[in-house]
């Protein structure tokens, strides 16, 4: 101590006791100030926070904020809110007795149980309101209140509910909404909000979690962007009396909606498509009997940015039957909400043809000097394949006019020739080897990333270690092998052809906006392609898809009366149960292509009966060639 | 016999308020958990503290046995460790609550911005006594120019951890290291003005931002979260509701508590977080204004012996030790307590010794372990 006192110089030493009680000083009066709050809180007004705590009557109020607008690309309104009635419990510092719940069940036609199950999921979150039920109906509403003497804690509150206006109009790409009830979904939901986070905060929107029987989108774009579209909820303090009902309004933190989505999508070559397809499968069942067009999806792609004009699937159903969350899982229309246009996979038949016509092509194999006879089959070993048309066959054709009149044998002719080319060098190689050079750049291959969830694609068929079978190999140049694809892919591929090799990325959201501002705005995505397929050839292959709905062709009587040049194939593929289904894909205009789709009807019996007619309506209505409706 | 010196040197005081304020921690955390089993097990939260406890009371003893000389020495060695691990977070952090604090180590999740309080303590009081002893002691800390290393020293791994984010850590990486330079000598004026120019700067700038549209280097959300630091409690989606409750916990204890066990508040799911940051709710809730005064009266005493020490220390960096620790432990009671009683922001800083969590518990023993340490060896010559 002396040792250290002499060490250091005297004012020195006595300058560090000076600071360290000043230090010690503070240190003492921080505390001393908050344990004069704390004194304050307990002895001053120990009383009053006792009260409030024998009886606590503070709790959180949810404010739902509305969901994101979905508009279309002029404006039109498809998905939008309405305020709605909805009842919730308020836990009044004592349980519930079975009466009670029971009462409560009955009026709102829960399961027994259910109310109990509901408390039990929110233990520890009493301080909140437990919806019960949303939507309650004008009946229920009056019920509760006729009992509401027996129903301590029951509150009806208001909040909006997703409404879409024009019912099961472009469903499949809308989505609908319900409750979050699992892990997986919340994960999910949660990872996908991850990737919108620079978007939420531009728009001053802070990310919230998910939690169970939060109203969330299960499917669609509602899915898709849900981190989007559901906004902030607000919350508010409120003290409440003895029956639950809000006294007074301590603080109150605002919501904020949900951003608006801006679609590609065309609101009236959409319901032109649904009509459409609606009547077209009413027409085929009429005609052919009722095993007929079971189900039908379609895809309309503008083929200069790869935005979806119109997607469409058969069955359809009515978003906002789910809209309050308010559903029975044991009653999932599962079939209705399966969107075949990007969940369905189907064998393209004749519309692959093109793809076989460009590789026949770019490989060599096949000229428009070089023709074929068609004879009405074509041999495989000892298999004979007969050409759609039967004897005496197509005759003599070439390249157009085998696309024209969707001649197999042509087909047969060329993927024998290209299979032969390939085991030339490897014995162990197909015709799939050769086509599976191509057609991967025309989306043919794995997802197209379109942006909805849950999309399944079909992949282009290639050998796997062992050679395939010779007809088995051959048959794919006529689309009726191992390959299926989904109709969006299909779209996609035409869409390629049409632009001569550029393949766009699909997609459906044009931009997000908040109160009109911009905050993100799509680019239209090229997708790479690896080969170069030069321009001859793809020209060569239009001019047959361009001769499809000229005289003589497959399609000729959909479109003989129309001023706008269409490219189309139709194809018809055999699947393992008749009937056959029915495809259509096609682009137009043919000089300048601003449209590509793909149309599929399951079982539709053929791509001429099925597709093409919704192809016609498509096209009129785009080009404006619908006569004006003159007003009844 | 040395050993025998040793023991008698040891500051019992120190040590027996350290183990009070770790028995309270314990009893009320059983108190505030004993209704959330976790894997059907009611004393989990019990089980995991005491165990805790345990390693960071060995962690302590390491803490005072290694002559902290040699401690100091290695301070800049502790300081690059320290600078590397809150990189690592950064990068391979887990996420919880939307900051990035966590890093998961087999089943333990660590949360190295809390040793990094104690690194930085240890490395900052090397730093400044090194830089006194090769430049003589004296007024070499008066001038501005003079403490930029020192604010380039602390700023670094300060500005990591509020990138994380984590404003409230930051801000304690200020606290003591204001308290370290103020003790070191550092004229007064200047560290005024320092603190001064970057709250004043960054008030300005927020103003500005908001009045005329300044572009400020941070997102709208970040901003926002200062704002709700500024004003706590108004943020109702965070934080608000859970004051307000914590409020009404703390005052409905009035002067004796409800008793152990018996507070509506905490038992009734009202309080939020309770085991971990508003474990000062449930104290006074369940113990009354006479409980509060026993823990703030132990942490009272603890700051003492702490400051004791460090007027007593035989060189400059054993008084910094234990000056940065007490200053830590000091600014964490202030705020954490302050935020229960409603006149702090919520920042998610523990209350030293009883919020339950084991990287908060172990870097206090070892800070406290420290202070032991320099009151062990105050005695310059061996004699």
């Amino acid at each position: 101590m002396i040792a250290l006192r002499q060490a250091m110089a005297g004012g020195e030493q006595q300058g560090l006791e000076r600071r360290l009680n000043l230090v010690l000083l503070v240190m003492a009066l921080s505390l001393l100030l908050v344990l004069g709050r704390v004194g304050y809180l307990q002895i001053v007004r120990g009383v009053y926070y006792e009260a409030l705590s024998r009886g606590n009557r503070i709790r959180l109020v949810s404010l739902t904020a509305p969901r994101g607008e979905i508009v279309d690309r002029n404006g039109e309104l498809l998905a939008t809110t309405r305020p709605a009635f909805t009842a919730s419990l308020i836990y009044m510092g004592h349980d519930y007795s079975d009466e009670t719940l029971a009462t409560l069940e009955d009026i709102l036609s829960l399961e027994r149980g259910r109310i109990r199950t509901l408390l039990q999921r929110h233990r520890g979150q009493w301080f909140r309101p437990i919806r019960l039920k949303n939507d309650i109906s004008a009946q229920e509403h009056s019920m509760l209140e006729e009992h509401r003497h027996q129903l301590p804690g029951l509150v009806i509150e208001v909040v909006p509910i997703r409404e879409y206006p024009y019912g099961n109009l472009a469903a499949h790409v809308l989505g609908r909404v319900g409750f979050l009830n699992t892990e997986a979904q919340r994960q999910s939901l949660t990872n996908q909000a991850g990737s919108y986070a620079s978007i939420m905060m531009a728009a001053g929107l802070e990310p919230t979690g998910y939690q169970v029987d939060d109203i969330i989108g299960l499917i669609g774009l509602e899915r898709q962007y849900d981190a989007i579209l559901r906004g902030v909820d607000g919350v508010r303090e409120v003290e409440v009396d003895n029956w639950g009902r809000p006294t007074r309004i301590e603080r109150e933190q605002a919501f904020q909606t949900g951003l608006q989505l801006n679609l590609t999508i065309d609101a009236e070559l959409q319901r032109t498509l649904e009509q459409a397809m609606v009547d077209n499968m009413e027409r085929i069942r009429r005609l052919r009997g009722p095993s007929y067009a079971t189900s039908a999806a379609a895809v309309v792609l503008d083929v200069r940015t790869g935005g979806v004009l119109a997607m469409a699937s058969l069955p359809t159903f009515d978003p906002n039957w789910s809209a309050s969350g308010r559903i029975d899982p044991q009653f999932l229309p599962q079939l209705e909400e399966f969107n075949r246009s990007i969940q369905g996979l189907y064998i393209p038949g004749s519309t692959y043809k093109m793809m076989t016509a460009l590789t026949a092509v770019e490989e060599d194999i096949a000229h428009l000097s070089d023709t074929v006879w068609c004879g009405g089959g074509y041999r495989i070993g000892s298999d004979v394949i007969g050409c759609w048309v039967g004897a005496p066959g197509h005759g003599r054709v070439n390249l157009i006019d085998a696309i024209k009149g969707s001649c197999n044998v042509y087909f047969l002719e060329m993927g024998a020739r290209l299979r032969a080319k390939a085991r030339a060098s490897d014995p162990t190689k197909g015709l799939v080897d050769m086509l599976s050079k191509y057609a991967p750049d025309f989306g043919l291959d794995g997802q197209t990333g379109i942006d909805l969830p849950f999309e399944r694609a079909g992949r282009s068929p290639r050998t796997t270690g062992r050679s395939w079978l010779p007809g088995e190999d051959i048959q794919c140049a006529m689309g009726q092998s191992r390959q299926e694809y989904s109709p969006l892919q299909l779209a996609v591929y035409t869409a390629t052809i049409a632009t001569s090799g550029v393949r766009y990325r699909p997609y459906l959201v044009d931009s997000i906006t908040q109160d009109g501002h911009v905050l993100w705005q799509a680019q239209p995505e090229v997708v790479p392609n690896a080969v170069e397929i030069s321009q001859s050839t793809f020209d060569l292959v239009r001019q047959g898809m361009l001769a499809v709905t000229a005289p003589g062709g497959t399609g000729y009587w959909q479109f003989y009366d129309l001023p706008i040049k269409v490219a189309g194939k139709t194809g018809t593929a055999q699947t393992s149960r008749k009937p056959n289904d029915g495809l259509f894909v096609g682009f137009a205009p043919y000089d300048n292509p601003e449209i590509a789709w793909a149309i599929v009807f399951q079982h539709g019996d053929s791509g001429s009966l099925a597709g093409a007619p919704v192809a016609r309506e498509v096209v009129r209505t785009y080009f404006g060639l619908r006569p004006p409706e003159v007003p009844q | 016999m040395t050993l025998r010196r040793h023991l008698r040197n040891v500051d019992w005081v120190l040590f027996g308020a350290t183990l009070g304020l770790i028995a309270i921690g314990i009893v009320f955390i059983a108190s505030a958990t004993h209704q959330q089993p976790v894997g059907g097990d009611n004393l989990y939260y019990l089980k995991r503290q005491v165990a805790w406890a345990a390693v960071s009371l060995v962690a302590m003893l390491l803490a005072v046995l290694i002559d902290y000389d040699l401690i100091l020495r290695l301070g800049p060695w502790i300081y690059a460790a320290n600078l590397v691990l809150l990189i690592f977070v950064l990068v391979a952090g887990t996420t919880v609550y939307g900051a990035q604090r966590w890093l998961q180590i087999g089943p333990m999740r660590v949360q190295p911005s809390e040793f990094a309080k104690v690194a930085m303590i240890v490395g900052f009081a090397s730093f400044v006594a090194g830089r006194e002893k090769e430049e003589g002691s004296g007024a070499r800390l008066s001038r501005m120019r003079d403490l930029l290393p020192s604010v380039i020293y602390v700023g670094l791994p300060m500005l990591l951890v509020f990138r994380q984010p984590d404003l409230g850590t930051s801000l304690v990486f200020a606290a003591i290291f204001l308290c370290m330079l103020y003790v070191a000598g550092a004229e007064p004026k200047v560290l005024f003005g320092l603190t001064g120019g970057v709250v004043g700067g960054a008030a300005l700038a927020i103003f500005l931002h908001y009045r005329f549209g300044l572009p400020l280097p941070l997102k709208e959300y970040q901003l926002r979260r200062i704002m709700t630091f500024i004003q706590p409690g108004q943020d109702l989606r965070s934080s608000g509701y859970h004051t307000h409750q914590s409020q009404i916990a703390i005052g409905s204890g009035r002067w004796f508590g409800k008793g152990l066990m018996a507070g509506s508040q905490n038992q009734l799911n009202f309080l939020p977080m309770r085991h971990t940051d508003f474990i000062f709710s449930v104290i006074g809730e369940e113990a009354g204004f006479i409980g509060s005064v026993i823990v703030l009266g132990l942490f009272l005493v603890m700051l003492w012996r702490c400051v004791l020490i460090a007027g007593r220390s035989k060189d400059l960096g054993g008084t910094l030790l234990a000056a940065g620790s007490a200053a830590m432990i000091a600014f964490h009671v202030l705020v954490n307590v302050g935020m229960a009683a409603g006149i702090m922001p919520v920042t998610g800083l523990p209350l030293p010794f009883i919020t339950a969590g084991g990287s908060s518990l172990l870097a206090n023993c070892v800070a406290i372990g420290l202070v032991l340490n320099v009151g062990l060896r105050r005695y310059k010559i061996h004699f």
